[in-house]
This record gives structure tokens, sequence and C-alpha cells, in this order.
């Protein structure tokens, strides 16, 4: 009897051990979040497309201040890091950081477009890898590229040539453009595609001045052979951007949920002011004004507490009562007129000054002065100052060397007054590419920081490697040799 | 509560009706041979009534007229005789089975005795426990276990603990041990919700061995909880007691006391003074009154004297209080108790209460026997939501902060006119936004066993804790008078605050059920014990939250009350685990032991292919003074010797990692625009479970009749497949990415001595315990290509080095370590390689535990030492920046030479015995790249002494508690925690202990701990 009850209890600890079934242990689905199965392109698109936007209302505010176009309010102590120049490898790495996320976003996009034969997402997922890309080799020069993106095979990607880099961007933008060419229309694109609506003229036109830049940036160095790359451009057909026609996202934008720079900069949803730190800098606002060029009241606004007052601050300077947030201008409503306005990645304005630089090298045909016009008109249009066109030509009437085409001048004269009206309409907008232009045209000197900290540096002209990679890619980040801000240059500098 | 006061006082009628008079018997103890037993104890038999013998074994006890004495000694069989004359001989015999009445608790509660085993535990009784009435189970254990490391991260009025068991296992995942309780498998953060008095004794299991059968929960350690389970005698006793604490705070940071508020500096490099800075780089106090901020309104000045108060930023904490209120009542078989626990911290306004009740009960039929325990504790707590203690730390030395407690009213406390125009008034920041929350947790748990035949039984245990909490946080509004915005231009004043909240909550139950068969049976010399069982858990959990800004009715804290969309959240998990285990332990002669044990898992969180995996371990113990009596002596009463080697898998995943989850992007959806975003960390879709392979030994001996116990262990144990999060550069597209990788050995000494007693003169006795551990590990590889991971905080596992190693920002040196400053402005400058500096983790953990008792006074005292680490000080740098700090002040401000420097002339580094630093106040303490941002600045040794608990006891004679004929016995006790710390000089920030995590990755503090604490008070404890 004894023995029986033994073999009972055998038995039935042998059961519930086994007796479960073998999905008993299958319960390890996410019911919290979708997994990539489930992300096809049209569900992520619209996501990083906002991402490569808000690059431009969050990471450049620094450039702003660097460049004379932003200072800081009378309100905050100095920062004896950004305004010495004495940056660390601990600054701004939100841009390094933000854009290999965002590429690693898109190669998964553009991954998973090839297994479904989207095209059209493949092809859009390549131009926005170039334009994210591109940014990073202006401000770092050599970077991780070829060995890249790629985990299982490279943990410590090694670093590639600037140049290099430049050059497989071009391959990326050919591959994008006949992707698109050859794709057929999407019946979401239209709705997903929050920068142009599945306009496939606009992006092979964004895709063809995204080259524009990038030539235009290697003016001073052999690193193409321009004369064949613009007739590839030629050829295909599609134009540029500009006349009114920008690289913007809107995914309905609204004041739930706003446009990130009006946030950012602007106002807050509570009304509050959303940005009491940055002000005018005073070398950009009396600039303007003793230029006669209204624009000023569009790139800042009114001092808060002094009503119709435009009132800058010095960058470097030590707080100051009078100074303080409500008493000097932030930035202003012609950047960003509502909360529901779209947001720029490359604006028309700058396409136009690119094709304006590229007439007077004579790369393109054309009328130089006609589109360094029309480039300055744009701007004023776009910015929403009253009267435009009038307040425009007034202003291009004007004798001073900083706006007057010198119909008769050198190539030289012609960048000078060019790069002079391409910084005023970038102040704000597109700081990265005035930082670009400062380095490579020499035209327009920005005002060095007055903080004591500073000593004797210059404006840097590049930023350092995020710590984290010396930290964790240790030996390939060490093999570019020791860095400096102040001395270091990226490639096409010269 | 009204109900229970009724049962109790009913219950208190019964047992004094049974009160009688006593009479006092003397007499003495001698073993077989005739010589005196000392220090055997003496009971009266079937009551607690006890006393010790003296040194030559005589002994006195007041007992009922017709009670009996029970003598008995550690290695002696006991005796009971009747107490019929007035002087008593008791001979009690040598126990052929000394050390018998000792037993432990093993894996599965399974009770054994110490001889058996092969690997090391150590027990835990509630008298040691609660002798400084601690608030929780874990501030109770601390010091006291040799190679348990019990680290409280904060001060306030949660207990933020990070336990660990020796060393650690896992590089990233979860090093804390398994708590079980009553033989169920539950969730550590359960210890939290334990009353201390309850406890009747805590079981470490130390090592893997031990705990093997636990399977993955149980590889880093078990706590073994068991509760009380009615009064040992079956007389009913009941126990009321009360222990109230002050609490205050033990030191702050080491501040600058010479100079003001200012950000600027004179043409000469003088510090000027501004009325409304917040930082402190102003000129040096004078003692005359000075303007601060800016006038009220109606241009009244703010003045203050321009003098250091010492207690300027102390006053802004209060004196905290901890509350116990306990009641028990317990007979055979039953155990009831309730405690109400308050607690008020030093930051004035947090509190923390938690109620528990507990009924534990059992009940034997035949063969059958069913035990059956249940618990519930409600806590309730409200919190500062955001610390303040930044703004505390970075008011100017020349303000007395409590001046500006009372916001609401006072006009110069108002954030309208608070005279820093940088910081808001601390006091405003703690009471404007408020966490409040609820817990309820519900324990039950039911045990059957049945015994099969007299050598078998079978026994079925099942638990569940359920757990439910919700919380509410509230951000008040605050509008800014047209004042504020326009006279005084306060700074953001423009910006008005709107009221918020967030509200939520989450659900948990864990379900444990263990079977498993036990037959115990002996072959002439050979003794055979097996067991098989098979095990389940299963944790389920939800949470749900939301939150709104902006709201309309500004006093109103309701999510419906709001503009804008709400936010919100929804998580939901559920694992599972299966374990099938066996064990058979072979006995010689009860000395010689054997053990093996097997387990196989199955965990829903691995990879289908992966997720059964098999681990076997084996131990062995022999009682050499058993096997070889010869060594048995008058100096050697014990000598045991163990090993064991076993193998335990791991997982260190959470559910549902292994495939990657995207997120809804930020901002969308927008309307019916989706938008998601894939994950910045990636997970190997085919990881393994990872394996601790342990191997430890050990030896045993009782000296002088087991008046001396020594027990030394080793341990060594490599752990491979570890799961890991690698960091990464972010050109791969993530941040981190976890596989399996790593390698890594973990090993230490353990030495355990007790003294009992080390010294007895008269009647008076003293006890010491003591315990050191070394705790070591050395990381073997990380991964393919990688040499070194960190996971955060600095902490570096590198190949070659122990884990974690602090790797950190440091200065430019020359060759020779000498910092390179600028030729010109005298200032150092960062590296932007990080250097290797020492480990995170302590090496060497002692525990004293000295008791001195003279009749009924007892004094006893736990101190701890840990050492041979590091900390880094948060605080540091933003002391700096404010320039508070004792540092900012070092060179009163002056241009100064940066000691141990260089420069380069152009061709060769040469000492710098002449250029000064450009500036010696704010241009180089605020600055980053030559100060703040030098991490080597704020890491100083770790190493601490602490004076953990004070107790001083006094037991009421028996004499004087008979007149009451009420309370049969009352202890009273003076206690205090934390009275003591010594600290190395270096560390001028905080307690070393302290962290901003729980997590693995410690060693690193910041301004969200609250300054070190103490705490003294006392105890009453009346028993009927």
């Amino acid at each position: 009897m004894k023995k029986q009850n033994l073999i009972i209890y055998a038995v039935a600890l042998v059961l519930t051990a086994t007796g479960c079934k073998k999905d008993f242990f299958d319960i390890n689905d996410n019911p919290n979040q979708p997994v990539e199965a489930n992300i096809t392109p049209d569900l992520a698109i619209a996501a990083q497309l906002t991402a490569s936007a808000a690059r431009n209302s969050g990471n450049y505010a620094f450039l702003n201040r660097w460049l004379g176009y932003w200072s800081a309010s009378g309100s905050f102590s100095r920062s004896t890091v950004e305004m010495s120049y004495n940056i660390t490898n601990s600054s701004f790495n939100g841009i390094w950081n933000g854009v290999y996320y965002t590429v690693n976003q898109y190669k998964a996009m553009e991954k998973n477009a090839e297994a479904l034969d989207w095209k059209f997402y493949q092809g859009i997922a390549k131009i926005m890898q170039a334009h994210e890309m591109a940014i990073l080799v202006d401000m770092y020069g050599n970077i991780p590229y070829s060995e890249a993106w790629n985990l299982s095979e490279y943990i410590r990607p090694k670093y590639d040539n600037g140049e290099d880099v430049y050059k497989a961007l071009f391959g990326e933008l050919d591959a994008a453009i006949a992707l698109l060419k050859a794709a057929a229309q999407d019946p979401k694109i239209g709705t997903v595609d929050i920068m142009f609506n599945g306009n496939k003229t606009n992006w092979l036109k964004f895709a063809n001045t995204l080259k524009l830049r990038l030539l235009i940036h290697c003016s001073a160095t052999t690193t193409f052979n321009v004369a064949a790359e613009i007739s590839k451009i030629t050829a295909e057909g599609s134009g540029f951007l500009g006349n009114g026609i920008s690289a913007s996202v809107q995914p309905k934008y609204a004041a739930d949920q706003g446009n990130p720079y009006y946030r950012t900069h602007l106002f807050a949803q509570n009304g509050n002011e959303a940005d009491t730190y940055n002000r005018a800098n005073l070398f950009a606002l009396d600039l303007m004004k003793s230029l006669l060029d209204e624009r000023y009241k569009r790139f800042y606004r009114e001092a808060a507490n002094l009503p119709g007052q435009f009132r800058g601050t010095t960058y470097g300077q030590n707080p100051e009562d009078d100074l303080n947030s409500s008493r000097t201008s932030g930035p202003g409503y012609g950047l960003m007129p509502t909360v529901e306005s779209p947001m720029w990645v490359m604006t028309g304005v700058e396409a136009m000054f690119l094709q304006t630089e590229a007439m007077i090298r004579g790369w393109l045909p054309g009328d130089a002065k006609a589109m360094y016009q029309n480039s300055v008109r744009r701007s004023f249009v776009s910015l929403g100052v009253p009267d435009a066109t009038v307040e425009a030509d007034t202003y291009l009437a004007g004798i001073n060397a900083r706006v007057a085409w010198p119909d008769a001048g050198s190539v030289d004269q012609k960048l000078a007054v060019m790069a002079w009206q391409k910084y005023f309409a970038l102040n704000g907008i597109q700081p990265n590419e005035t930082w670009v232009d400062i380095r490579r045209l020499k035209v327009v000197a920005p005002p060095l920081s007055v903080a004591p900290e500073r000593g004797s540096n210059p404006v840097p002209i590049r930023l350092l490697y995020p710590q984290a990679e010396y930290n964790f890619n240790s030996e390939n980040v060490e093999a570019q040799g020791s860095i400096s801000q102040f001395t270091s240059k990226v490639f096409w500098h010269k | 509560m009204r109900k229970l006061a009724t049962v109790f006082a009913m219950l208190l009628c019964v047992v004094f009706s049974a009160m009688a008079q006593n009479r006092t018997v003397k007499g003495t103890v001698k073993n077989e041979k005739g010589d005196p037993i000392a220090f055997a104890t003496i009971t009266e038999a079937g009551t607690k009534n006890a006393t010790n013998a003296d040194e030559n074994g005589n002994f006195s006890i007041s007992i009922k007229p017709n009670g009996k004495v029970t003598a008995s000694a550690t290695g002696y069989n006991s005796n009971t005789v009747a107490a019929g004359a007035d002087f008593l001989t008791i001979v009690i015999t040598t126990s052929a089975n000394e050390l018998a009445e000792v037993v432990v608790s093993t894996a599965l509660g399974v009770k054994k005795q110490p001889r058996e085993l092969g690997y090391s535990v150590a027990r835990i009784d509630n008298k040691e426990i609660t002798q400084a009435t601690p608030v929780n189970v874990q501030n109770g254990l601390t010091g006291k276990v040799s190679g348990l490391n019990i680290a409280t991260v904060n001060n306030g009025v949660f207990a933020d603990t990070r336990i660990t068991l020796r060393g650690i296992r896992s590089l990233t995942g979860n090093n804390q041990p398994l708590l079980v309780l009553d033989g169920s498998p539950i969730a550590l953060g359960q210890l939290n919700n334990l009353n201390p008095n309850d406890v009747e004794d805590i079981t470490i299991l130390k090592g893997a061995s031990a705990a093997s059968l636990y399977g993955p929960d149980g590889v880093n350690g078990v706590i073994f909880v068991k509760t009380k389970r009615g009064s040992k005698t079956g007389a009913p006793v009941v126990t009321v007691s009360n222990s109230t604490q002050f609490e205050s705070v033990l030191f702050l940071p080491k501040f600058q006391t010479q100079f003001g508020a200012g950000s600027s500096v004179d043409a000469n490099g003088v510090g000027v003074y501004t009325p409304y800075e917040n930082q402190q780089y102003g000129d040096a106090y004078d003692g005359q009154m000075r303007e601060i901020g800016k006038p009220l309104p109606g241009n009244i000045p703010q003045m203050e004297t321009y003098s250091y108060k010492k207690k300027g930023r102390l006053n802004f904490f209060e004196t905290g209080t901890t509350i116990q209120n306990d009641v028990s009542f317990s007979a055979k078989d039953f155990y009831l108790s309730a405690q109400d626990a308050n607690i008020k911290g030093t930051l004035g306004g947090d509190k923390n209460r938690r109620t528990t009740f507990r009924f534990n009960g059992g009940k034997e039929y035949g063969r059958f026997k069913a035990n059956y325990n249940v618990s519930y504790t409600r806590g309730q707590y409200e919190v500062a939501s955001n610390s303040p203690y930044w703004e505390v730390f970075n008011t100017a030395g020349h303000i007395d902060l409590a001046k500006y407690k009372n916001w609401r009213t006072d006009e110069a406390a108002s954030p309208n006119h608070y005279f820093n125009e940088y910081y808001q008034n601390p006091y405003f920041i703690k009471d404007r936004a408020r966490s409040t929350g609820n817990s309820e947790d519900f324990f039950a748990q039911l045990e059957l066993s049945m015994k099969i035949t007299n050598w078998m039984n079978v026994v079925y245990r099942a638990s569940n804790t359920l757990s439910n909490s919700s919380y509410k946080n509230t951000a008040e509004a605050f509008t800014f008078s047209q004042y504020a915005k326009t006279v005084t231009q306060k700074n953001n004043a423009s910006n008005d605050i709107f009221a918020s909240v967030s509200d939520g909550s989450a659900n948990s139950s864990r379900i444990t059920s263990d079977l498993f068969l036990n037959a115990n049976k002996e072959f002439g010399v050979f003794s055979l014990d097996g067991l098989v069982g098979q095990s389940f858990r299963q944790v389920t959990s939800k949470s749900i939250g939301i939150s709104g800004s902006n709201l309309i009715i500004p006093t109103l804290f309701n999510v419906a009350n709001r503009t804008g969309l709400p936010g919100v959240s929804e998580g939901n998990s559920k694992t599972r685990l299966m374990g099938v285990f066996g064990k058979v332990t072979v006995g010689y002669k009860n000395w010689a032991f054997l053990e093996f044990t097997g387990r196989n898992d199955w965990d829903s969180r691995l990879p289908s292919n992966n997720r059964s995996f098999f681990y076997p371990g084996g131990s062995a113990s022999v009682v050499l003074s058993d096997a070889f009596p010869a060594i048995k002596s008058n100096v050697i009463s014990y000598l045991k010797v163990r090993a064991s080697v076993s193998k335990s898998g791991n997982v260190n995943l959470g559910a549902y990692e292994l495939q990657p989850a995207y997120s809804v992007a930020g901002g969308f959806p927008y309307g019916s625009l989706p938008g998601f975003t894939g994950p910045n960390t990636v997970t190997d879709p085919q990881l393994l479970p990872e394996f601790v392979n342990s191997k430890e030994a050990g030896i045993e001996i009782n000296l002088l009749r087991n008046r001396i116990n020594f027990e030394f262990t080793a341990y060594f144990q490599n752990n491979t497949n570890q799961v890991l999060d690698v960091n990464t550069s972010q050109a791969t597209g993530f941040s981190r990415a976890t596989v399996n990788a790593a390698d890594f050995d973990n090993k230490g000494l353990e030495f355990d001595l007790r003294l009992t007693p080390l010294v007895k003169i008269g009647q008076v006795n003293i006890d010491l315990k003591i315990n050191y551990a070394l705790q070591d590990s050395k990381v073997n590889s990380v991964y393919r290509g990688l040499d070194e991971i960190t996971g955060g905080n600095a902490n570096y596992a590198i190949v070659g080095y122990p884990a974690f190693m602090f790797k950190l920002t440091d200065y430019l040196r020359d060759d020779q370590g000498r910092i390179i400053v600028n030729a010109t402005n005298g200032y150092p400058s960062l590296d932007p390689n990080i250097k290797l500096f020492g480990r995170t983790l302590p090496k060497h953990i002692i525990g004293i535990n000295p008791n001195v008792s003279w009749k009924g006074l007892n004094l006893a005292v736990t101190a701890d030492y840990r050492g041979g680490h590091q900390v880094y000080h948060g605080i540091g740098p933003d002391m700096d920046f404010t320039g508070s700090s004792a540092r900012s002040g070092s060179n009163g401000r002056q241009r100064f030479i940066v000691p141990n420097s260089v420069y380069f002339d152009g061709t060769k580094f040469v000492e710098n015995t002449s250029v000064l630093t450009a500036n010696g106040g704010y241009g180089f303490y605020e600055a980053t790249a030559n100060n703040r941002g030098i991490n080597s600045n704020y890491l100083t040794s770790a190493s601490a002494w602490k004076i953990r608990e004070i107790v001083l006891s006094y037991r009421l004679p028996d004499v004087l508690l008979r007149k009451t004929r009420v309370v049969k016995n009352a202890t009273i006790a003076l206690t205090a925690r934390n009275m003591f710390t010594f600290l190395p000089e270096s560390n001028q920030w905080t307690d070393p202990e302290f962290a901003n995590t729980t997590g693995n990755f410690a060693g690193v503090n910041n301004t969200n701990q609250l300054p070190p604490n103490r705490l003294y008070g006392f105890n009453v404890v009346l028993g009927f």
C-alpha cells in the first residue's frame, strides 16, 4: 500500500513537471509596444522626417550664439564653457548621437521598404541619410561611415575620411534618384510623406539641391568633378528647391502638438516665454539696423517689457539687470510665425543662395545678379516682412558693400556680397550652413565672445568627438590624433 | 482597530488571572564528572523565564511555587528537575550530538543541523535584529553577518537600500538576493513591508550552493525570513511596545565661510557683491548690514548682516520622528500582530506611514499538518516631488534660510520677492510639488504537509503576493505679481507657474508554488536524505499612468481639469518560471555528509530554443571532532570542514526584451498620422542563460566549551555567459547592446568570530562578535573586440581589473603625473582621455558587535567599516558652481599656483613656481574645462567607520514587576542609529554609502540624496 502511494506521488510530480503544454512559456510577445515586424515604412517615415527637422529647432542654438545671431539675456550667468569656446568632449553630443540614431532609423525603414519593394520610401530614406550625414561631416570632419550601423560586425566602427563620406553620399543620392524615378505612386505616401506629400519632383529637387550644397561646400577642394556632377543634375531635369519650395515638414502641428521651434524658442503652450535665454546679438541686430534692413523685426521680437523696442546683448558679457530677458529681444515671429507653421529641413532661400553662388562661379548658367536679388527678395517674403518685395527692392538699392551687387566686380567681390546676404538670411534658421560659409568663404567674421575666460581663443572651426567615442570606440577615435576645436580642419576647409 | 483593542483587553484579563506568587531557587549546574558548567542556561520549565549560571555554574532563579527547572548548555543534553529544595544540584550530561538543538532552515525551508551543511549559512535571531528598533529588517541586519553588504543609499522617509551577498555575480543585471518568507520566494522589495518584530529569525544562505534549489532566483543568495508561529511554550503572551526615535541631520558638506553673493570680479580680480545672486563669488564678509535681493513693495529694502551664519543652511532641516507602536498576541500555533510605524522626515512635511497586520497559525490533524500565514501592509506617504537640496546647499552663507519658511504669507519669502533671483526658495520648491501615494500588500501562504510514512513526507506550499499601489503627484500654480514682473524684474517672472497633476496606479501578483517529496531514512551507519520537487512562479504586473499640465482650475488636481493633451501610459508584464529539482544527501555516522543537487528550469523570457537549462551541484561536510574523537579536548569542542561545488543558471532579462520594441515618437500621433521610432538599444534575439560556477570551502571551530566560535569561508565564483548591456559607439546606430558576453570571477573570504562571553567579571558579561569579509573580483573578458564596458556612473568593468573601476576625467598631466597648466593664465586643462581610478565597491567590510550586560542592564553596539573603494561626489562640482563649497574658498579667492603643476616653455615642461591662475575665484572654480569638469577633483576614498547602533536597555527586575500583578516582563531601552560616522579628511561632502542608484553602478551621489541623518530615542516593551 505504501509503495502504491509512493508511485502515485511520483507520477503526480512528473505530471505537474511535464504536463504543461509547450506554449505555456510562449508568453513573451510584447503587449505594450510594437516590434520591428509591425513597423512598415509608412508607420516610421513621419517620425523620422520630424526628427530630422527638429534638429534645426533643438541642436544649433549654440551656433546662433557663436556666429553673431543670438546671445544670452542678462538674466543668466556666463557659461564659462561655451562663451570661452573651451568646449569639451561632452559639449553638443546631441548632434552626433541624434544623427547616428536617426540614420539608423532611416536604414531600418530602407531595409523594410526594400523587402516590400516600396521604392518611394527607399529613395526618401537614402536622401535623408545623405542630408544627415553631410551635417555630421561638416561639424566633425572624419567620422565612422563605412562600418557604421552594423553592430553585429563592427561594434567599434572605424573612422572614414570626411571626403570619402561626401563621395559616398553622392552615390546614395544618385541611387535615391533612380529609386524615386522607378517608384510606383504609393497610396499612403500622400499623407505620410509630411515633407512633400508624395510629390516626386519636389523630392528630386531636394536631392539635386543637396548635391549642390555639398558641391558648394567643396568649392575650395577638388573632391568632385564639378562639371560632370552639374551636368548629371541638369540631365536629371527637376531643378532645385527655391522660389517658395522648401523642404519642410508639416505633420499638422497644432496648439497641443506644437511646432518644436515655436515651442523651444518662442512660446510654451501655457503662454509663457519658452526661451528666456536666447536674445538678439547686438552684432547682427546693429548691422541690420544700420543697413535699414526691416528683417530685424522679424528675426527678433519686441522686448516683453519695452514695447516697440528691439534690444540685443553682447555675447559673453556679465549678467545685467537692464538686459534681463524681459528687456531684450528673443527669437522672432519671422522665424516661426505660429505654433502651426511647418518646420524646415532645408529652406528654399538657402537653395537660391546656393544657386547664386554656383552662377557666380560659372557652374550653372544664368544671371547671377538676378538670382542674388531674387534670393534676398525671397528671404524678405518668407520672413513675412510687411510689403516684402517693396522693402526688399529698397534694401537692394542700397549702396552698402554688404548689399549692393558689384556689377563690375570680381568673382570674389560677388561671392562676398552673396556671403553677407546669405549670412543675414540664415539668421536663426540654418546657422550650421552659415558656419560652413564662414569657414569656407572667410567673408563674414563673427564677433568674438567678450567673456574673460576666452583669452585669445578664436571661434571654433569644428566640434570635438563625443566622450562616448573615447570611452567605447577609443582606438578608432584615437587614430584621428589629437583634435583641437581651433585647428583641426574639416576636409573642405582650406 | 477598536475591535482589536477589545479582543486584546479580554485576552489580557485571561492572562492576568493566571498570575500567582513566586519563590527563589538557587543551585549549581555540573557535568557527569562533577565539573561545574559555566554559563549554563537555567529556565523555568514551560516558560520564557530564564537566567544564566555564572562561571562557576551557580545560579539563582525566581519560579512559581511548584515550578520545575531546566538546565541546558551548548554541547550538553538538557535536564529538567523538580525544584523541591531551595538549593539544587543539576547534572547535565555531554550530548552525543553536540549542537543538536540548533537547526537552521535550508533551501525550501528544510530544517538541517549545521553539521550536515557543506556551505555557509548564518542565522540571526529576532533579538539581534530588533535591538535598536529599526523601522525595517534591512537596517537591523546591517553589520551583523559577514558577506552581507547592506548599503542605505539615501535618507528620507523611504529606506532605499541595496543588498548584496558575497559581492556581485552579474555585471549589469540583478545582484540582490532572493527573499523567502516562511518558505515562499517573494520579491525582495517586500522586505520593506515586514514588521521586524514579527520575525522569529533570519537565515542567510550566502552562496549559490546553498540556494541552488531556488534556481535562478537564488543565485545571489537567499534571505530566509521565518515569522513567529506562536509562543514556544504554548502559554499565551501579549507584548506591547513603543519605540520613539528622533532624527536629525548628522552633517552637511563643508562650506566656505568667507564670501557672500556675487558672480563677477572688479578690475583687481576681487569678487563683487550682488544682492540677488545665487552664486557666492562676492567679496569677503564684513559683518555690516547689507541689502539682499530687491526691495519689497513700498520700496522697503531687505537687510541682512553680511556675516556667515553657521546654521543658516542646517536650520532648513527639521527634527524627524519615527514612532512605532506594536502589539502582538501569541499562543500555541497562533500569532497575531499589528504594527503602526509613523515616520516624519527631516525634510519638513515628508512622511511615511506603514501599518502591518499579521496572522500566522497552524494545525495538525494526525499525519496532516497545515500552516497558514496572512499579512497585510498598508503604506501611505507624502513627500516633496523635487529635492530642494541643491537650493539649500547653494544658498549663500550669510542667509538664514529658516526665515523664508512661510512663503505663502511672508513677503520676503514669497517667490515674488525672494532675495535670490536665480534659485527658488527651497521651501517653495518642497511645498509646491508634492507626491502622495498609497500601497497595499497582501501576502497569503498555505503550507500543507503529510507524513506518508515515518520517513517520508510530502509538502505543498503556495503563496500569493498581491500588491496594489497608487500615486498622485501635484504641483501648485504660482502667478507672479505685477510688482515682480515690472518692479523687481524677477528673473523669469514673466513665466507664471502652472498647476499640473499626474496620477497612476499599479498592481502586481506573484504566485509561487512548491511541491516536494522528502524522504529520510537510516541504513545502519548510513543515512539517506532525498528530496524531489517542482516549483512554479508567475509574476504579472500592470501599471497605468495619466498626467495633465496647465490645470484650468489651479487648485483642482484632476487630470480632466486641464488644457492640452494628457500624457498616458500603460505597461503590462507577465513571466513564468518552472523548475524541477532533486537533492540527495548521504550521511555516514552523523559526521560525514555528501550532498548532490540538480535542477532544470524553463523560463518564458528566453528564446524558446534556449529556454530549458540544467545545472548540478554537490557539497560535503565532515565533523572532524566526531570522526577523530581524539581531537576533541577541553580546548577544541567542535571542528568541521566543508566544501561545495555548484553551478546555477540565471536569467538577467526582463520580459519582452528579445525583440526590439518601437515607441511612439515624441509628439505623435498627429491626428491620424502615425509615427513610430525604434529603440536605441538592441538585444541579441538568441540570448542564453547566464551560469554561475561556485566553489566554496570552510572550516568551523568551537573552542573552550563553545565559548569561542570561529567560522571561515573562502569562495570563488566564475560567472560566464553574462547577459550584458554593452555600451557602444553611437555610430553603430545604438548606444547599448544586450548580448551574452563577459566572464568574470567573484571571490572572497569571510571570517566570523563569536566570543560568548568574552569576559565575565562577576555579573558583568561581555560578549563580542566580529565579522570580516574580503570581497574581490576580476574581469576575464568582456565582448568580442571590447575589453571594457560601462553601465553608467563612470563604473567600468575592464579586463584584468575588479568590477567595477572608476574611469573619470582628470587633468592633462605630464609623464611625471604633474598637472600641465597654461603658461599664460596658469589654468590646468582637461584630458579628454578618461583615466582609471579605484574600485567602486567595498573590498573590506567589517562588523563589530560588542554586548555588555550586568543584571538587567544591557549595552549593545553595532559598528561597521567599509573600505577599499572610492566615491564620486556629484554635489562637489555643483557646490563649486555656486561657490558655496569649502573647496572654492580654499585659497581665499586669490590667484594661486596650481599645486604640483608644470607649464610648457616652448621646448619642455618646467615646474611651475611663478604662473598664477588668472583668477582664483569665479573664473577658476566655476569653469568646467579647468575645474568642474575634472571629475578627479571630487573623487575620494569611500571608507567609513560607522557606529550604526547603540542600545542601552534595562529589563526591570521580576521582583518589581510581580507587585504589579499585570506585567510579566518589561524592558526599556535608549536606542540610537548612525550616531557617529568617521570619514577621511578628503571627503568633504557626504556619507560615502549614499548613491544615486540601488543598481550595480554605485559610488556616485548627487543632490537627490539628502544629508545623512542620525536617529536616537527610546523603546518600551511590555510583556503580559
